[in-house]
């Protein structure tokens, strides 16, 4: 964004109540977003565990750990 | 970056077995953790973390980068994604229009201040639910953008990356997505304010 513009966009910001309340709950959405990614991962289940270590342990040792 | 694709990493270059297993329960917990995300469906998700894992073990040793990694793990699991069987409950389809998701340029809606922070959004269930909802009705090229930027923590290029797109298009998408999330959590506490609350003698506090 041109300086400029990126100055008038501030100006508007700080005195249009609107926009400013606007900005902030954007501002809360990707806060939320992220946080929520930070704390919710899907855990996987046991048997999802079981079948991976069976499949894998054939290309485990192909590649060979 | 997403710490357990970093984690995993530090694990198999320990090696061992003990250190392989780690590492793959790590990346197998990613790539599934993403495909709930997207997908929806446990099926889905754990058929996707297999693939994912049954084309990423193997190439495994070839990665010095946990950040190389992860754009490679979400690549394959993305890809998986869009061939599923089985289609999302959700899966709503076409474009999110900027017109629409931006506020009236004459402010006849006043926007207003939220309840509750974004930390309270994420954990408490009622808000968690809504923030997840309106995640989910993402057309799927916004949801994918947005779940690997804000959820997964990628940066613009690496997402680009992942997705097979541009970084504009990666900008333009989240963008919009972002939008739409915030709108849905307005819609539901500007309703939530408007609706009486019962009142209740359980004198509980959540």
């Amino acid at each position: 964004m041109a300086p400029a513009r990126h100055r008038e966009l501030e100006r508007h910001l700080k005195d249009c109540k609107n926009c400013g309340e606007f900005l902030q709950t954007l501002k809360a959405t990707i806060h939320a977003c992220r946080y929520y990614g930070a704390v919710y991962p899907a855990e996987i289940s046991p048997s999802l565990k079981s079948a991976l270590r069976r499949k894998l342990a054939k290309a485990l040792t192909e590649s060979g750990r | 970056m997403n710490p357990l694709v970093e984690q995993a990493l530090k694990d198999w270059k320990a090696g061992g077995p003990e250190g392989g297993q780690r590492a793959i329960e790590s990346l197998a917990s990613s790539a599934y953790s993403f495909a709930m995300k997207v997908c929806g469906n446990v099926e889905d998700a754990e058929d996707i973390a297999q693939e994912t894992m049954m084309r990423l073990a193997p190439a495994l040793k070839g990665f010095d980068d946990p950040r190389a990694l992860g754009v490679w793990l979400y690549k394959v699991a993305r890809t998986r994604c869009l061939m599923s069987r089985r289609t999302s409950k959700f899966a709503p389809a076409g474009t999110l229009s900027l017109g629409e998701l931006m506020p009236d340029s004459d402010h006849t809606r006043i926007a207003a201040p939220w309840p509750d922070s974004p930390e309270t959004i994420a954990l408490k269930e009622e808000l968690r639910k809504q923030l997840e909802g309106a995640v989910r009705h993402l057309p799927k090229p916004y949801r994918l953008v947005l779940l690997l930027r804000d959820m997964e923590q990628l940066d613009t290029r690496e997402t680009a990356r992942a997705l097979g797109i541009s970084a504009a298009t990666v900008k333009m998408r989240l963008h919009r997505a972002r939008l739409f999330v915030r709108n849905g959590l307005d819609s539901y506490f500007r309703s939530a304010d408007a609706t009486p609350k019962p009142k209740t003698n359980t004198g509980s506090k959540v």
